[in-house]
């Protein structure tokens, strides 16, 4: 990609990432509301962000956007099967996600993955919950909380990348030490 | 080494020229919306359109502007705009005289702002003579999308009253040959002209 398009891009996808990371944190305080279409469309615009992302990123950085890309793919049978139940209801390392459900192996070891490719990436996990609260109270809450946070130091990884740019309108410079 | 301000400031008024011609709806949506520039030191990279490559590079260090494009017409119109700016520059092409784009020397930081000025233009080059008026008819907006504001339309309306006289400097510059390319030179050079009073009248 050209350098101008893909500063360009790089901010423009930074600004979306910070803007997911704070609709996620207001959901997940929202606990006793109920999974909606908010939900869903979340995951949804951030997945085709990430998609998009992952190709212009390389190395351990890629490995992480793939990670959670990976994680919101797995994730997304669980808001339309508790659409409708209060988020702190939706106990989405279950199958089926509710109480009484049995573990679900299968998103526990995404979210074990995205944690690792994490360390890899910063030196340390990017969710707060995962692992801190039973498996069986984990709810769709705790689940936006933590991707909230993994997708802020995404967001970090981002503004490194093109940090070094002053930007007004449609023009970047080369910050100035 | 430090950034040109000459450079920033430049690129900055760009920046508000080119939202005047989307304003006016002299941009397509998918053309405006990856305009972009990036300054290093004494070197700007122009996105100036959408497709791939269709950019510039300004160097003032030596003095050269590179705008490339692949339409020989709008190449030709782009010659005549950077040449107004105090350019000189040569139209480059490839095996079988495929068009490359404009190479320019003469860039300086006196002239510079006048050259990012002139880039607003290349933006608009996909306008045909024919496409002027449907565009601005109140009768086609909605294959534009969004209703133009009043002040826009008035805007425009002026400028389609005008068209004769637009046609008249095209045909004078052209020899009696006012192709489109031709056509858009002179419209885009009347609303260079008249920025200030324009914008003036849009942010009323």
């Amino acid at each position: 990609m050209e350098e101008a398009r893909k500063i360009k891009f790089l901010i423009e996808a930074t600004n979306r990432m910070l803007q997911y990371e704070l609709n996620g944190r207001e959901l997940a305080s929202a606990r006793n509301e109920k999974v909606s279409d908010e939900d869903w469309t979340l995951m949804y615009d951030a997945l085709s962000d990430l998609r998009r992302l992952s190709l212009t990123l390389s190395g351990r950085e890629r490995e992480f956007t793939e990670s959670l890309e990976d994680v919101l793919s797995g994730f997304e049978a669980t808001v339309d099967y508790c659409f409708d139940d209060e988020r702190s209801e939706c106990k989405v390392l279950l199958d089926p996600p509710k109480k009484g459900g049995s573990p679900s192996p299968k998103r526990i070891t995404l979210l074990y993955a995205l944690d690792d490719a994490s360390r890899r990436l910063f030196g340390r996990r990017c969710t707060w919950l995962f692992g801190e609260v039973p498996n069986e109270e984990y709810s769709e809450s705790a689940f936006l909380n933590d991707i909230s946070s993994c997708i802020h130091k995404l967001a970090e990884v981002l503004e490194e990348k093109y940090g070094s740019f002053n930007m007004e309108g449609k023009c970047a410079w080369l910050r100035e030490e | 080494m430090a950034n040109n301000p000459r450079l920033i400031e430049a690129c900055k008024k760009w920046d508000r020229l080119t939202e005047l011609f989307h304003k006016l709806k002299l941009y397509d949506h998918n053309d405006y919306e990856p305009l972009f520039c990036t300054i290093r030191d004494n070197k700007a990279e122009v996105v100036v359109g959408s497709s791939p490559g269709h950019k510039t590079h300004i160097d003032l260090d030596n003095k050269t502007l590179e705008y490339y494009d692949t339409d020989a017409e709008v190449n030709a119109s782009m010659r005549k705009h950077l040449e107004d700016a105090g350019l000189s520059c040569n139209v480059m092409t490839g095996e079988g005289k495929r068009a490359l784009g404009v190479t320019c020397t003469g860039v300086n930081e006196s002239n510079v702002e006048e050259v990012f000025r002139k880039l607003a233009a290349a933006t608009s080059m996909d306008i045909r003579a024919g496409m002027f008026e449907a565009r601005w008819n109140p009768a086609t907006e909605k294959i534009w999308g969004e209703k133009p504001t009043d002040v826009v339309n008035e805007v425009c309306q002026e400028l389609r009253n005008e068209i004769d006289e637009i046609n008249d400097t095209c045909l004078s510059l052209t020899g009696g040959k006012c192709f489109d390319h031709a056509f858009d030179y002179c419209l885009t050079k009347k609303i260079m002209e008249r920025e200030e009073e324009l914008w003036k009248r849009l942010e009323k």
